[in-house]
This record gives structure tokens, sequence and C-alpha cells, in this order.
């Protein structure tokens, strides 16, 4: 019965734009549902760098953003849509081991702090070159008809992202990236090239989240370095996995649909405080249960089945 | 199997280990033992590529591997375990394992589940093969790391104090269990400071004291030579 549930909410999931407009208020839960989907593949793609290796990185709003302009310049250069991710990956993938190689060999904190400097200089940059990002201002994509499209996008995304995520933690790979987050010394001492596999990880994780950057762009009609490129990206892909649970197959994901719901009531009540209401959930998050919202639902079964016998 | 050259470290003017020169044959016991501070980790970490040396050289298996990588070093066939255990603790015994045959030496690529099932029960884990590191005791971490060394397919394994902190019977069960890597056809070195141990082992014993060598032969003599028993218990 468990294993139906991911199926069956695939099929939701793709007969709802077909739905959306008999539903009341369907075009909206439509629209939102994109950015849901964006959200649910970059938390898991995320997670390969900051669950399963144990690398916490600010710095993926450099991707979503590298992803982002790539779909912008290629569709103005008449290029079929679908086709302009491709290309965004692969640069983002490239900008990943770039800036991996050196500062994955730092950890814990100083590894955080070195992303939370390679995003800032991203943002600046692309903020700087006006003539290539078009500055402030940003760059305008041909507008109409894409809503489907860029919905489908999203939703094979997902199904990438979760494959990948899959696939990655039941190869090798996966197994010394494990090791690598336990203990680097005695992952060295086991002849794990501790740098090349994390740098792996990270070109991996870049190339589904500028995936999504891309689709995002198409669907917005419009990029600008300051939405993008923003730090408060990286910050969300960090919230979504820590709250709904680090280095598991579902919490990524559950934590982008409570994520998704908390930035879309809270950013209408408080325009200006809702980052620190995420700020506090983290908070709550980390004191009470560290493994996230996966591991709370865990235990409430547990909880349930004992009560049942 | 393994030459060491005139191999010394310093830390700033601290010599911990000073010129340091031996070859250790192959299938052969050696244990390194001296007092604390005797730089006795310190050169194993050096023959395993995790402490770069500040001078000399070391050769194993005919090739110069001073300036390697630890995990370099590991690929070329040399495993070791840790005097404070360092196992991947949220990881079972299994995956370990699996996780050792598919990074460590050439050699071992092709190791596949009966290698390491053979190594399970060698290093007597067959009951605790699927749980997580974070549940084991001290005595089965210490097999979980010579298992897990093992499993890299090395032919040289380095042992820091797998005894210490063992009760009576544990000391005996891993004396045992390094027999049987012994029998297994791979090259022991341990650092001991449990001297009966070092008895029943080693084929070989090298004292170090102030990061020096200050004996070096059977066990029995260097044991009772009075120069050992001078820096071990001094005047």
């Amino acid at each position: 019965m468990t294993r139906l549930i991911p199926i069956l909410l695939l099929i939701a999931l793709a007969a709802l734009p077909f739905a959306g407009p008999a539903i009341p208020g369907g075009v909206y839960i439509t629209r939102l549902a994109v950015i849901g989907l964006l959200y649910i593949a970059s938390a898991t793609a995320w997670d390969l760098v900051g669950g399963l290796t144990g690398q916490v990185s600010f710095g993926h709003s450099a991707f979503f953003g590298i992803g982002a302009y790539m779909t912008a310049w290629l569709v103005g250069t008449g290029w079929p849509m679908p086709l302009t991710l491709l290309p965004g990956a692969l640069l983002a993938a490239a900008y990943g081991a770039l800036w991996g190689w050196p500062c994955l060999r730092l950890r814990g904190p100083f590894f955080a702090i070195a992303t939370i400097g390679v995003g800032e200089a991203t943002r600046l940059i692309a903020l700087l070159a006006e003539g290539v990002t078009g500055g402030a201002t940003g760059l305008t994509l041909s507008i109409g008809g894409w809503e489907h499209t860029a919905y489908y996008l999203a939703l094979g995304l997902v199904v990438v992202a979760f494959a990948l995520s899959w696939l990655v933690r039941r190869s090798s790979l996966g197994l010394g990236l494990s090791c690598i987050r336990e203990d680097v010394e005695a992952a060295t001492s086991i002849g794990i090239k501790v740098g090349w596999l994390q740098v792996q990880a990270l070109m991996l994780s870049a190339a589904v989240v500028a995936a999504a950057g891309g689709i995002y762009a198409r669907y917005l009609y419009y990029v600008e370095p300051g939405d993008v490129f923003s730090f408060n990206r990286g910050i969300a892909l960090i919230l979504m996995a820590t709250i709904g649970g680090l280095n598991s197959k579902w919490g990524p994901a559950i934590g982008a649909v409570i994520f998704l719901g908390l930035e879309q009531g809270l950013a209408a009540w408080f325009p200006q405080g809702h980052l620190g209401i995420y700020g506090l959930l983290l908070i709550g998050v980390m004191l009470y249960e560290p493994n996230g919202v996966v591991a709370f639902g865990r235990k409430l079964r547990g909880v349930a089945s004992a009560a049942a016998r | 199997m393994l030459q060491l050259d005139n191999v010394t470290k310093r830390y700033g003017g601290l010599v911990a280990v000073n010129g340091v020169s031996a070859r250790i044959a192959a299938a052969q016991t050696t244990a390194i033992i001296g007092p604390n501070g005797a730089g006795k980790t310190t050169l194993f970490g050096m023959i395993a590529g995790a402490i770069p040396p500040s001078d000399g050289r070391i050769i194993f298996a005919d090739h110069d591997i001073t300036r390697w990588s630890a995990d370099q070093v590991c690929r070329a066939g040399i495993g070791r375990t840790f005097q404070v255990v360092r196992p991947f603790w949220a990881m079972t015994v299994h995956d370990h394992l699996r996780a050792a045959a598919a990074f460590g030496s050439k050699a071992a690529s092709r190791s596949e589940s009966t290698v390491l099932s053979d190594i399970v029960t060698l290093c007597g884990l067959q009951d605790v093969a699927d749980r997580v590191a974070l549940t084991l005791t001290l005595a089965d971490c210490r097999r979980l790391e010579i298992a897990r060394a093992l499993a890299t397919g090395a032919r040289m394994i380095l042992l820091d104090e797998t005894m210490a902190g063992l009760t009576p019977e544990e000391t005996e069960q891993a004396i045992q269990l390094v027999k049987g890597v012994v029998a297994a056809g791979r090259t022991v070195v341990l650092i001991e400071h449990v001297l009966p141990a070092v008895r029943g082992l080693a084929d070989r014993v090298i004292v170090l004291d102030r990061g020096a060598v200050i004996a070096d032969g059977e066990p029995i003599e260097v044991l009772s030579s009075a120069t050992v028993k001078k820096a071990y218990l001094g005047e």
C-alpha cells in the first residue's frame, strides 16, 4: 500500500493542470505547484551534498541563477526551451567543480562560510555584468503559452531528482559519501578520494538545481540577479531539507512542501518578518527533532502502533 | 616489504620521530613499543600517508610512498586502524566492509561477498553485521576497524593499540584475531603497550624512545634488555 502512494501522487500531479480549471482555486494551485515541484527537486538535489555528504552549502543559489540565465539567453537566440536546460545544467556542474574543488577541503562551518562567499560573489558579479545579465533590470523572455510545459518539465525534474538521489545512494559513490560524512580521515584510510567524490556530488546536485532555475525562468518570463541569485534561495534549500529531514528519501520533499505553505501564508501576513519565522522554525527543529519532520512522523507512527497493541 | 630510511618528523623545534630506519619483511609480525610520546603513532601516521614526513624516505613494495596521500597509500596495499577508534558511526558493520572493498586497493576490487563474509567471520562480527557502529562495544569497534582495514585488500595492516582498554578476556580474543590475520597471509605491524600480547604475537620488536630506535630484534632479547627496561621503567 505505502509503495503505491508515490505512484498515485505522481498520477494526481500529472492530472492537475487539466483538472485545475474545474476545481475552485485550481488554477492558483497549479501555478503554485510549479514552484513547489521546483522546490522539491532542488531540495532533494541539495540533500546529496548537505545531507548525504554532510556539507551544508549556502551557495546553491549560484547554480539556480546560472540555470535561469542560461535558459533566458538561449531562448532569446531561438533555442527550443527544454533543450536549454542541458547546457545550463552542464555549466552549473562545471561551476560547482570550479569552486567545489578548493572549498570542499573545508568541513562543517568553514565550508558553509566559504559557500556564503561563493553565492554572494556570484550574485554581485551577475549584478555588475549588466551587458550579460541585464544588471538590476534583468532580462525578459518572450511571453505566452508555457505554463503547461513548465509544469510538466518541473514534474519531470522531480522524477529525475528522486531517481538520481536513489541511484547515488545505492552506488559506491553514495557509500563513499556516507563515509566522508561520518569521518574524513577514516574515509581516506580506506582509499576514498575525498576531494573527487565530494566534487561529483556537488556537480550532480548543481545540475538539477540549475535545471530548476531554467524552468523557473521560462515560467516567470523574467530573470533578475536579485531574484535568481538571491541569498534567500540558498537558505531556503537548507531550511527545506533540514525541516523535512536531512539525508532521507522523503525529508527534503516534505520540507519543500511545508516551506512553500509557510511562504505563501507568512509572506502575506508578515512581508518583512517571514524569514525570521523560518529561523525560529529551524531552531525548533534542531532542538527537538534534529532528524526533521520525517523522523517525527516515524516516532508518531511508533507511538500509534504501540498504543494499538 | 616496507623500508624506512631515516624517517623524521619535526614539529617546529620538537622532533617527534628522529631518523628511524628499519626494514619490515613480508608475512612477519612486527611490534613497535615504547613509552608514551616516543613517536610510535606519528611514525604510523607517516607510513599511512596521514602525516607528511619532514625528512627521509618510505618505500613500500618498490614504490617510494613518502609523499603519497593516505588514500593512495591505502590503494597501494596498506590498511590501518586508529589509536582512538574512528568507525563510521551511523553506518552498519556490513557497509563499512562494502565501502572498504569498493575503494581499497586494486587487488581487492574483485573481492566479492564471500571474501567479506570470511572477514566478518574472522573478526567475530557475525552477530553485529547489520548493526550501526554507534551501538557497538569498544571491543567490537576495534574488531570492526581491523575488519575494515582487511576489507580494503591491504597486504600490510597497521594496528595502533588494538588491545588498549580491553578486558583480559577481550585482549585474549584480540590476540587470537591478530594471529588469524597473520595466518591469512597479511603482514602485521602493531603498536602495543600490552607486553604479554607483544611476546605472544611479535616475530620482532622495535623499541622507540624519544623518537629514536633504541632496540630492534627478537622479542625475548629486546624485552629483557637493560636499555629497554630503563626507557620504560626509569632507573
